[in-house]
């Protein structure tokens, strides 16, 4: 029986690695402009081989950025099997409206050459697209992001939006999701210390289900709880002062910080259109 | 007349509970607090101090009745910001209080909100960071530091912003003994620059040492006065749900059988300076004493050369045990002690199984754990009750919440056992088998989750902190019901910053530091003085420092874990020196 509760080592989404490197010094607004442009040319590229280079430019920018190749790919784990799903739906759903220069056929399954590449590309895109959004939270900290957004979303104000709060619940959102694993783990420690099984495969789907149910309950009760007395902390350390509004101050760009966003814009095009 | 930092008129507060039934929390309340003042504030659990102080900075307003600080009514919202930027405060919780993902932008995050330039936020973040001893983690994920760590993070966004005033909301409940004396030492010396200082504690040694102690009681101010005044009359203190403080107690007790102690001593520094030579004739010096605990044949838990690390493989893989072990005889009662951070939960969690051993050998009664496939049994055999364990009830009812384990088991006579088990901790099953577990006290609610413990009928019960956050009262109650398990020959491991409590019954004890064994021994040998614990986060239990200061004042007094052995030695002392020289 391999139980394990440290639910913190799954999400490596959304996991800050406070690291020391020529990616982390980036200004954030760079760095975010640049996975913003990244993201985008990887969700509308058309072919394998720009995904192919932004999964290698991913590669070199884990490496430029000290993190190991194996944390970062153990991170695409827990989705595997929706990709893999998305996969299989997508290659069937495409053989049956198109041909390819060669098809197959068990019973009602149909495979075609077209099916299988759309399959592939999008299981790729996946991959990729996934890769990129860690790489993101492991080199942009939650408040560089949130001051990224408060900038780049000033715009916003024109219509009567706040760019500060938008920036806020992004900021309160991200910083719950480590917090909800350790929340996750005390829960399941005290069910399991009272003789519930954790872990284990057994049992289908209901069952497994059923398992979860009890500790999803106190998980929400908790969080709520937690919210509330984050936002009287927040409130307590006058966050809802009107002052704070426009004093933004951001540190000045240097060459690199230019230099990043030259290149990850370079790299965007490079990725839509080789 | 100058008017006073805070004034409150006749304040009336009342929550409203979802099915639109009124709870009263504060009812009538007069106060006021001058510029500089040191108040502590005390009550049982539920009687609406965090209501109170909630008040000061506009966090909530008044039903009935006003509350002005520095002479603006908190019924003003456009002056909010000027009043949370005067009166800071620190809750119990420190996780629940940090807004950002890295230590020096939470830090930030009060200043970013007073729109202070960025160069003044710099300087001041690091100026904090620096007085709290938190520079070296300013780039470190708040949720992977130590409760000690997080809360001088939580203090440290409060500090930074200059209050005027500083609400510590029981803020010291997950701190260490060292860590508490350290975070209160710091904001006194705040108050003695001008900060007015207020103190919600259920300590009440540490409540003695401000000037001044308000005591709620169902939403009204009982009692107000200096420390002295307000612990003067100990049956109405205890009345209260709360205790005189120890050292008071203690005082008293030496007082009464020889006038030569002091009446009244609030401190223990107080009782010690004032502890007199002894009035017989000194006959020889006491001896250290010698190491009891002899191994025993058997024992009944047994760890060697444990070590875990978390998240192992990852860049945030952190080492909490190396090469520790642990002995505990049958029925025995062991403490681990040591710092925040030192692994005492780690180690707890591997006793039932929780964790596996990656390195190393746990044996718990007839279960070794390195090898066992099912843990299930283990975790029936040693009960683990974990740290605010009401924070993790997942039922609704009190009777279910009790029977969970117990069903899982296929127990027979369910009923039968859940009645059982919260008779044991002194709850009417009849009374509370249907109760809401939400509308409990927190004493209730302890006793609860240590009932849906029992209800397993552990030979092993495994304590996490059992005594955090609880009113004196319930405290005294926690302890009676551990002291009859232990009678009923449950072995016991507590992990604990607050022996004080727990002295009497405690065999052995273990500390940790940093994840590896530092000593272990009998109480009196840890802490005779001999041994410097300091760097380990502890502080010697008050018995024990009177009883080595009665040595060194020549009284013939031998180390003892209870106080009426140490009374009754100082009487037989003050017999035998009477006859002699007479």
């Amino acid at each position: 029986m391999s139980e394990s509760f440290e639910y913190l080592r799954l999400i490596s989404l959304g996991q800050y690695l406070p690291l020391s490197s020529c990616i982390h010094r980036r200004e954030a607004r760079a760095k975010v402009a640049a996975l913003i442009s990244i993201i985008l040319a990887v969700v509308f590229s058309s072919r394998l081989s720009g995904l192919l280079l932004a999964l290698g430019a991913a590669l070199i920018v884990l490496r430029l950025a000290h993190i190991g190749w194996g944390y970062a790919l153990r991170g695409l784990l827990p989705p595997l099997p929706f990709i893999i799903l998305l996969m299989g739906i997508q290659m069937v759903w495409v053989s049956y409206r198109e041909a390819g220069a060669w098809e197959m056929q068990w019973g009602w399954l149909r495979l075609s050459q077209g099916g299988v590449i759309a399959g592939a590309l999008l299981g790729a895109r996946f991959a990729v697209l996934l890769l990129w959004l860690m790489l993101g939270s492991y080199c942009i900290s939650n408040t560089e992001m949130v001051r990224a957004l408060r900038q780049l979303l000033r715009p916003l104000r024109y219509v009567g939006i706040s760019s500060r709060d938008v920036a806020m619940g992004v900021q309160v959102a991200l910083r719950f999701v480590p917090y909800l694993a350790l929340l996750l783990e005390r829960i399941a420690k005290a069910q399991a210390s009272r003789g519930a099984v954790w872990g284990t495969p057994a049992g289908g789907l209901v069952t497994r289900v059923r398992q979860l149910l009890p500790i999803l309950i106190p998980l929400f009760l908790l969080a709520l709880r937690k919210a509330e007395t984050l936002a009287l902390a927040m409130e307590a350390r006058g966050y809802s002062n009107p002052i704070a509004e426009d004093s933004l101050q951001l540190p000045p760009w240097v060459s690199a910080d230019r230099w990043l966003l030259v290149i990850a814009l370079g790299l965007a095009g490079a990725i839509l259109f080789l | 007349m100058a008017e006073p930092f805070i004034r409150i008129t006749n304040l009336h507060f009342q929550y409203r509970s979802p099915e639109g039934r009124v709870l009263p929390a504060l009812r009538g309340i007069s106060l006021e607090i001058e510029p500089g003042e040191y108040v502590a504030l005390v009550g049982a659990n539920g009687s609406g101090k965090s209501t109170l102080v909630r008040h000061l900075n506009a966090l909530l307003l008044p039903d009935q009745g006003e509350v002005w600080v520095e002479g603006l009514n908190t019924r003003d919202v456009t002056v909010h910001p000027l009043i949370r930027q005067r009166v800071g405060m620190v809750f119990q919780f420190p996780e629940d209080q940090i807004v950002a993902s890295v230590v020096e932008d939470d830090v930030a995050f009060g200043l970013e909100n007073l729109g202070l330039s960025d160069e003044e936020i710099r300087r001041r973040v690091a100026e904090i960071l620096q007085t709290l001893g938190l520079w070296e983690h300013r780039s470190r994920p708040p949720h992977l530091l130590s409760a000690g760590q997080i809360q001088r993070l939580a203090l440290a966004g409060v500090l930074v912003l200059r209050p005027r005033c500083l609400i510590l909301d029981e803020a010291t409940t997950m701190l260490d003994p060292q860590g508490r004396l350290r975070l209160l030492a710091l904001v006194e010396s705040l108050n003695h620059e001008g900060v007015t200082l207020i103190h919600v504690t259920h300590h009440m040694e540490e409540a003695a040492r401000a000037k001044r102690v308000i005591v709620l009681h169902q939403g009204r101010v009982v009692l107000d006065g200096s420390p002295a005044e307000v612990f003067a009359d100990a049956e109405r203190v205890k009345a209260l749900g709360l205790e005189t403080p120890p050292t008071l107690q203690l005082a008293q007790q030496l007082h009464r059988i020889y006038a030569g102690f002091p009446a009244l001593a609030l401190h223990p520094e107080d009782l010690l300076a004032k502890i007199p030579a002894y009035p017989g004739i000194q006959e020889s010096c006491p001896t250290l004493p010698e190491d009891h605990r002899e191994p025993s044949h058997a024992p009944f838990i047994e760890v060697d050369n444990l070590a875990h690390t978390y998240l192992q493989g990852t860049p945030l893989a952190h080492v909490a045990l190396q090469d520790v072990h642990l002995r505990v005889g049958e029925g025995e009662a062991v403490a681990l002690m040591g710092a925040t951070g030192s692994g005492k939960s780690t180690l707890l969690q591997h006793l039932n199984g929780l964790l596996r051993p990656q390195q190393g050998r746990v044996r718990v009664g007839p279960y070794h754990l390195e090898t066992l496939k099912d843990v299930r049994p283990v975790r029936w055999y040693a009960g683990l009750l974990m740290q605010n364990p009401e924070m993790q009830f997942f039922e609704t009812f009190v009777g279910d919440e009790v029977a969970f384990a117990p069903r899982l088991m296929g127990v027979k006579d369910l009923r039968e056992r859940v009645r059982w088990a919260l008779e044991m901790v002194g709850l009417d099953f009849e009374v509370y088998k249907d109760r809401l577990l939400f509308t409990l006290s927190g004493g209730e609610r302890r006793k609860v989750a240590l009932a849906s413990i029992l209800a397993m009928q552990p030979k092993v019960l495994l304590l996490d902190e059992p005594t955090a956050g609880l009113d004196p009262g319930s405290r005294r109650e926690l302890v009676l019901n551990l002291q009859q398990l232990k009678a009923h020959g449950t072995t016991l491991v507590i992990a604990t910053h607050h022996l004080d409590d727990l002295l009497s019954m405690i065999d052995g004890v273990e500390v940790l530091f940093r994840g590896r064994n530092q000593m272990g021994g009998v109480p009196a040998r840890i802490f005779n003085g001999w041994l410097s614990l300091e760097p380990v986060g502890l502080v010697t239990p008050l018995l024990y420092r009177v009883a080595q200061k009665l040595q060194q004042q020549g009284w013939p007094v031998p180390w003892t874990n209870e106080e009426e052995g140490l009374i009754h030695a100082v009487q037989t002392a003050l017999r035998v020196g009477h006859e002699r020289v007479v």
